[in-house]
């Protein structure tokens, strides 16, 4: 309230002006809550501080033990028997887990398997087991891993549970794990999940195919795209030319000739090996999607023959930068095209954009 | 009639600190289930292969103006970051330095007749360089235009369909790119994504990595760690979710390429022009109707030197207020469009009635306390209790941020940084804030009036960065 012009201050503590009142509960009552939160930060901060001391101490202790067993490779796998294993408390499991799967995922061959050697003198089979259906989903992630880490075929109908749980992570993570038990068996289990799935990424999906390996993968795949409506396996064609694994050439043929969705067409001319298909690929070279044509264009520098000179000449003036740039580095890529051939046409094309293109893929390739 | 007004100036007063500070608050609340859902995600990264070896290949774009100093320790970091695919493509923009010269002896560079293509029109390309050493560095040297101008060069010469804004100080996570490409596998309506950028004075930096972190000794260093928290961090985490985050720091920022060159770059015209593509994304894909996502992470991935002395920083915020008036302005019809969305409806005006407008009420209102306290209008009493609540209100705000990152990603070690943060917490409130208000007042005043804001040239200390020597 103002005050009139020669009267005394009132008392605010007594005041019944609404407006100071409302202000100083502000003031108070904000004041409570940042002391409140201050100590709600310190008491966090004194757990966290907490937790890394005891994660220290662990890996002083274990990450020597288990490094030096892993990689006595010359040593008998008896031998880990003998040693005396430190007590493994239940504040140090995730430790212990976390620490584990990192060395397994740095380590190969007989190291991996005194690896699981040590798991099992541990007991931690079991452990990680119940530990799948933990309320924390970092305990289950990691359960996940491990099992698959353990080639723990004792768990597989638990893990294939979860291929198709709502959960991104925990589905990606037991295809992982249901590769790393037996990637053969995996894999026909893991496609149709693929295909139903919106939310793997090709990424994603590569990782899994480059981690189950050519020889596990290749034999599901093509019978998945053989038998299943082109529609449905556009995760599976896009991930095809990331893993470079061999596709029936009848598979890609027919592809290109059916009425699909345009990336998939894009992603049969990345893959095409077969001479055969040249007129059809000629074709794309006038489709009006452009990246059909950069496709058809890559095709012709790898599969071409001579007479494909003149289209990829034509492309060298596609409006389009990367068509050019594409119809420049094929016929760079032509056996019989010599490249002081094209170091003239770099000269002497009427069109500006090709001379350009030319001079740039030329001078790329100097590099 | 002289008491109907003061009364009216108190509510109106203390409304508004509440009002901003609220808004704030529950920022920071949506904020916190956007960062529980992000750690949920991102669990795995405690394990090894958190990442795939196939992601989308990025052009990674640097502005360069007047850098020499720094420039090469700058690439040679970008160059060891984490991650399959990627170019580096620098903009030299008109540098009165031996910024080319530095780069083309570092990096071996040498003319090359690139097939440069003019999507978005700049000054002119004087030469594009290509590394003999590392065939994913370009250079392009260009006649100045600012960097706006610069990043849509870059973006000319850039191959991959994304591309990612870096300024040439900015110090990365080596799996800063990892990071910031995420929201793009998750969801592909994903257009641009920013990450969060954190200061770096007091932290150790080697080979272009911090190496340590920890706080400065400058205070007003200290004071922007904690303004940074609360208002940069939290803030944009918390429209994140909503889609309606209004802008990406041009010191880190990833965008799809196509997406950005058919809205038309980057505009020269603005001091703004991070905030101003954001802003003019959203209205343009909003009125195409057409589904996208702007998003940010929360990770610290990018750190950047803040300014120590007052000169700089009040430059600098006076160039931000003047940068959000003018990508305000310049998109107007996200306001009134018929699909605004929560960020025409909501995060627009918002920013326009507390961001940009914003200053004004809030140095009215402690000059209006002031005034009135000395007039005797109003008791000391009365004065010191509306200061109670403003400078409360933002206490709490400071301190929530404080929480925030203590849940999240504590950056900061041991118990002496969690006092020393709070403290300054605290005392942000008894002068920081109202000084920053001020200069945004000028900054607001400045671009009404239609001055030219200037970048100027911050004072760079980098005391604590060291490199290796460089190989013979």
């Amino acid at each position: 309230m103002p005050i009139p012009a020669g009267d005394c201050v009132p008392d605010f503590v007594t005041s019944s002006d609404p407006v100071l009142q409302f202000a100083i509960l502000t003031g108070l009552v904000s004041i409570a809550l940042a002391v409140l939160v201050f100590c709600g930060v310190l008491a966090m901060r004194a757990r966290l501080l907490s937790m890394q001391r005891r994660r220290g101490e662990f890996n002083a202790l274990w990450r020597p033990l288990l490094t030096r067993h892993a990689l006595a490779t010359d040593e008998p796998l008896g031998v880990l028997q003998q040693v005396s294993w430190p007590r493994l408390w239940r504040a140090e499991r995730q430790f212990f887990l976390e620490e584990w799967n990192i060395l397994h995922d740095l380590l190969r061959g007989e190291a991996k398997d005194r690896l699981n050697e040590i798991a099992r003198l541990l007991n931690i089979s079991p452990l990680v087991r119940r530990q799948l259906r933990h309320r924390r989903l970092s305990h289950r992630l990691l359960a996940l891993v491990t099992l698959g880490h353990l080639r723990e075929h004792a768990a597989w109908v638990e893990i294939h549970a979860l291929l198709r749980d709502q959960n991104t992570l925990v589905a990606l993570v037991s295809a992982r794990a249901l590769i790393g038990i037996d990637a053969e068996a995996a894999i026909p289990e893991i496609l149709p999940v693929i295909m139903a799935r919106e939310d793997w990424s090709t990424a994603r999906v590569a990782d899994l195919f480059a981690e189950a390996g050519a020889t596990a993968v290749s034999g599901p795949l093509e019978e998945a795209l053989r038998s299943s409506p082109p529609e449905s396996v556009p995760k599976l064609i896009a991930v095809l030319p990331e893993v470079a694994l061999p596709v029936s050439e009848r598979i890609v043929s027919r592809l290109l000739r059916q009425p699909v969705d345009d990336r998939i067409k894009a992603i049969c001319l990345r893959i095409l090996e077969n001479p055969r298909e040249l007129p059809l690929v000629r074709e794309y070279t006038c489709h009006d999607r452009w990246h059909l044509r950069m496709g058809a264009a890559t095709v012709l520098g790898r599969l071409g023959v001579p007479e494909d000179r003149e289209h990829l000449m034509r492309l060298l003036g596609d409006p389009q930068w990367w068509v050019r740039y594409r119809a420049g580095q094929a016929l760079l890529a032509m056996p019989f095209v010599h490249r002081a051939e094209l170091a003239e046409l770099a000269e002497s094309l009427p069109d500006p954009f090709a001379r350009d293109i030319l001079a740039h893929v030329l001078a790329e390739r100097a590099t | 009639m002289m008491y109907q007004l003061l009364l009216a100036g108190q509510w109106l007063f203390l409304g508004y600190f509440l009002l901003i500070n609220g808004a704030y608050l529950l920022l920071n609340l949506n904020a916190l289930f956007a960062l529980r859902d992000y750690f949920l995600g991102r669990r795995m990264d405690v394990l090894p292969k958190a990442f795939s070896d196939y992601e989308m290949p990025i052009s990674v774009v640097v502005p360069a103006y007047n850098e020499a100093a720094t420039i090469v320790a700058s690439v040679r970091a970008l160059m060891q970051l984490r991650y399959p695919e990627y170019e580096i493509i620098v903009v030299n923009d008109g540098s009165r330095d031996d910024t080319l010269e530095q780069l083309v002896r570092a990096f071996r560079l040498r003319p090359f007749p690139e097939a440069y293509r003019q999507r978005l029109p700049t000054a002119e390309v004087r030469q594009v360089y290509l590394s003999t050493l590392h065939p994913n560095i370009r250079v392009i040297d260009k006649a100045n235009g600012g960097k706006a101008d610069a990043l849509n060069a870059g973006i000319n010469a850039s191959r991959y369909p994304l591309y990612c804004c870096v300024d040439a100080d900015s110090i990365l996570h080596p799996d800063s790119l990892y990071r910031v490409l995420q929201p793009f596998l998750d969801d592909p309506r994903t257009v641009a994504c920013g990450g969060t950028v954190r200061i770096v004075n007091g932290s150790t930096v080697h080979d272009g990595f911090v190496q340590r972190v920890a706080l400065p000794r400058s205070p007003l260093a200290l004071l922007q760690i904690v303004e940074y928290l609360r208002a940069f961090l939290f803030g944009r985490l918390g429209w994140s979710p909503m889609n309606a985050l209004l802008i990406i720091s041009g010191a880190f920022g990833l965008f799809r390429k196509e997406v950005v060159v058919a809205a038309g770059g980057y505009r020269t015209d603005t001091v703004g022009e991070d905030m101003e593509l954001v802003v003019r994304l959203h209205r343009v894909l909003r009125q195409a109707g057409k589904p996208y996502r702007i998003v940010f992470v929360p990770d610290p991935i990018c750190w950047t030197e803040a300014p120590e002395d007052l000169r700089t920083l009040a430059r600098q915020r006076i160039r931000w207020q003047r940068g959000l008036g003018e990508s305000l302005f310049m998109n107007l019809g996200l306001l009134t469009q018929r699909r605004a969305g929560v960020v025409g409806r909501f995060a627009f005006p918002f920013n326009l009635v507390f961001e940009l407008f914003g200053p004004l009420l809030e140095v009215a209102g402690y000059l209006f306390i002031a005034i009135a306290a000395l007039n005797g209008w109003i008791s000391p009493a009365v004065a010191l209790a509306f200061l109670l609540a403003a400078v409360g209100l933002g206490i709490v705000l400071s301190t929530s941020a404080l929480l925030l990152e203590e849940l999240s990603f504590h950056v900061y070690p041991g118990f002496r940084s969690t006092l020393l943060l709070f403290g300054i917490a605290i005392l942000e409130n008894f002068g920081y804030r109202q000084l920053n208000s001020v200069w945004r007042l000028i900054g607001l005043v400045k671009w009404l009036a239609g001055r030219e804001a200037r970048w100027g040239e911050m004072r760079r200390g980098a005391k604590w960065s060291t490199t290796r020597k460089p190989p013979p």
